[in-house]
C-alpha cells in the first residue's frame, strides 16, 4: 500500500464518517420527536439498524480498496452520500 | 443462449466502463455519454437533450438504426402497426395474452394512472381474477384510497403490502407486471416540459424547436431519417417526442429500477419474468393511430385522459377522472436502492440471464478491479470498427 493510497483511504474514511454522523444524528432527533407514534418509531429504529449495517460494510470496502488514481476515491464520495440518503429516505 | 448481453446498465459507472474498455468519451449529456465512432447513437442523445434537461437511462433504438457501444439484450423490434384497434380491444387482448401464460400475475399497483388502468383491465377482462396478486405499499393507498377500498372488497384477489422489511425478501412466483412503459407510449410528457412550453407548443413543427435547440443541419437530417422509420408522418413536437420515447427509450426504462429489485435478492431470478404491461404490440397498435389522444385538454391533467376514462368506466370516480394528473412513483425506486445497498448487491450491469456484474468493493471501482473480470465481459461491448 503506497503512501498516496493510505492518504486517500484516510481522507475518504474521514468524510464518510461525517456523512454517517450526520445521518445518525438526524435519525436520533426524529426518534425523540416521533416517539409517540409507534409505526414511525419502529421505522426510525429500523433505519438506525440499517445505517449501522451500512457503516460496517462501507468501512471494510474502503480499507480493502486499492487504487493509485485519486479520482477513484473522490468520485465515490458522491455515490456514498447518495447511498446514505437512500438508507434514511422516509419514503422507504 | 449465446453469451448473455446487457439488460440494464448502471449509469453511475458507465463512463468508467467505457474508458476502461478503450472507448473515447467525447461528451457528457446528462448522465449519458457520447462515444467516438457512434455518430447515429450520439444524435439520439442529442434528441434526448432536446426533450430533457437531464437525460438519463441509455436509449436503446428498437429500429436498429442507432447502435451503441453497449450490446443490449434483444429488444422487441419496432414493427410498423397496420391494424387499427381501440383501447378496450387493446387492453382486453393484453390481459388475455398474460392470463394465457397460466402463471400467477403479480400486478404492481402504485395508485397512479397507468397501474390503476392495468388493474382495471384485469378486473374487467381476466377470466379468473384469482390468478392475480396486487403488490402495493402504503403510498399506493395514499395516492388512490378509493380504489384501494374497491380492491379490498374483491373476493379471491390477493393484496400484498411490500413495505417494511418485506421487499428485502420478496420471493413471488409467477410473472411481475409493472406499469412500464406507460409513460413512454404516451410521449413521456412530464409536467416540467409541459409547464415550460405550454399546450399549443406541442402542436408546432418539430423542426423549428429542434433547430432552435441544436442548429445543426446534419442533426436535423438525422432526425428526418430516423423519424421516417416510424412509417407515419411525424409533424409536431408531440409526435416527435412520442416517436423518440417509443422507439428509443422504453427498453432501458423497462429494465432500470424494477429489474434490480428482483435480481438483487438472488442469482436465480429470470429477467424474462419481469414484464411491462404496455410493452406489447397490441397497445402499440392502438396508440400508433391515436397519438391525437395523448393529451386531450390544455390542462396537464388531460395527459393520459384516455386511461383515466378507461378506469372511470369501471370505478365511476368522477373527481379522479377529472383532476388526477401524473405523479412520479418513486416507491419501487427507493425500495430497489435500499435493497441493493443493504444486501450488498450493487452492480455495474445486469445481464439478460439475471447475472449481476460487479466487483467486490463497489461502490468503489478502479481500473485494476475491472481488469480482473474484464475478460469475461468483452462480448458486451461493440467497437466502432464492427459497425
Amino acid at each position: 500500500m503506497t503512501q498516496q493510497e493510505i492518504f486517500y483511504k484516510l481522507l475518504i474514511a474521514n468524510v464518510v464518517g461525517w456523512y454517517l454522523d450526520d445521518a445518525r444524528i438526524q435519525l436520533h432527533r426524529e426518534l425523540y420527536s416521533m416517539g409517540d407514534d409507534p409505526i414511525l418509531l419502529k421505522r426510525r429504529f429500523r433505519m438506525l439498524s440499517q445505517l449501522a449495517n451500512y457503516e460496517s460494510q462501507i468501512y471494510k470496502k474502503i480499507y480493502n480498496f486499492s487504487s493509485n488514481n485519486p479520482s477513484d476515491y473522490t468520485d465515490t464520495l458522491i455515490q456514498i452520500k447518495d447511498e446514505l440518503l437512500h438508507i434514511i429516505n422516509k419514503n422507504g | 443462449m449465446d453469451k448473455p448481453l446487457v439488460k440494464s446498465l448502471n449509469h453511475t459507472y458507465s463512463k468508467k466502463l467505457l474508458e476502461y474498455n478503450g472507448f473515447t468519451v467525447t461528451q457528457q449529456v446528462g448522465t449519458l455519454y457520447k462515444v467516438a465512432g457512434f455518430d447515429n447513437y450520439n444524435y439520439l442523445l442529442d434528441i434526448n437533450a432536446v426533450f430533457s434537461n437531464s437525460p438519463r437511462l441509455d436509449p436503446v433504438d428498437r429500429t436498429g438504426f442507432c447502435l451503441s457501444a453497449i450490446r443490449w439484450a434483444s429488444v422487441r423490434p419496432w414493427q410498423i402497426p397496420t391494424q387499427q384497434i381501440d383501447l378496450e380491444q387493446a387492453m382486453h387482448q393484453r390481459v388475455l395474452d398474460l392470463c394465457n401464460t397460466r402463471q400467477r400475475l403479480n400486478l404492481f399497483w402504485s395508485g397512479g394512472i397507468d397501474s390503476t388502468a392495468i388493474v382495471t383491465a384485469f378486473l374487467k377482462n381476466a377470466p379468473d381474477i384469482g390468478q392475480c396478486r396486487i403488490i402495493y405499499s402504503p403510498w399506493s393507498t395514499y395516492e388512490h384510497p378509493e380504489f384501494f377500498k374497491i380492491l379490498q372488497n374483491i373476493p379471491k384477489l390477493d393484496l400484498i403490502d411490500i413495505s417494511g422489511d418485506r421487499y428485502f425478501n420478496l420471493d413471488l412466483d409467477g410473472i411481475m407486471i409493472s406499469g412500464n412503459p406507460g409513460d413512454e407510449l404516451h410521449a413521456s410528457l412530464d409536467q416540467s416540459f409541459f409547464d415550460q412550453h405550454g399546450y399549443d407548443f406541442l402542436f408546432t413543427p418539430w423542426q423549428d424547436f429542434f433547430y432552435k435547440q441544436n442548429p445543426d443541419d446534419a442533426f436535423i437530417e438525422f432526425c428526418q431519417n430516423h423519424f421516417a422509420l416510424s412509417g407515419r408522418e411525424i409533424t409536431t413536437v408531440l409526435e416527435a417526442r412520442w416517436w423518440f420515447y417509443i422507439s428509443s427509450k422504453l427498453t432501458s426504462i423497462l429494465n432500470s429500477n424494477n429489474l434490480s429489485l428482483f435480481v438483487s435478492e438472488s442469482a436465480g431470478f429470470d429477467p424474462s419474468r419481469l414484464i411491462g404491461f404496455f410493452d406489447c404490440d397490441v397497445y402499440e397498435q392502438f396508440i400508433y393511430f391515436n397519438t391525437d389522444k395523448i393529451i386531450l385538454s390544455q390542462n396537464y391533467a388531460g395527459w393520459k385522459q384516455i386511461l383515466k376514462d378507461y378506469c372511470h368506466s369501471y370505478d365511476k370516480f368522477d373527481e379522479w377522472r377529472i383532476t388526477k394528473s401524473k405523479f412520479g412513483s418513486i416507491q419501487i425506486g427507493v425500495y430497489t436502492w435500499k435493497k441493493e445497498i443493504l444486501n450488498n448487491r450493487r452492480n455495474l450491469m445486469i445481464l439478460e440471464d439475471g447475472k449481476c456484474v460487479s466487483t467486490k468493493n463497489l461502490p468503489l471501482l478502479s481500473k485494476k478491479e475491472w481488469g480482473r473480470i474484464q475478460h469475461q465481459y468483452q462480448h458486451v461491448f461493440r467497437y466502432p470498427n464492427t459497425l
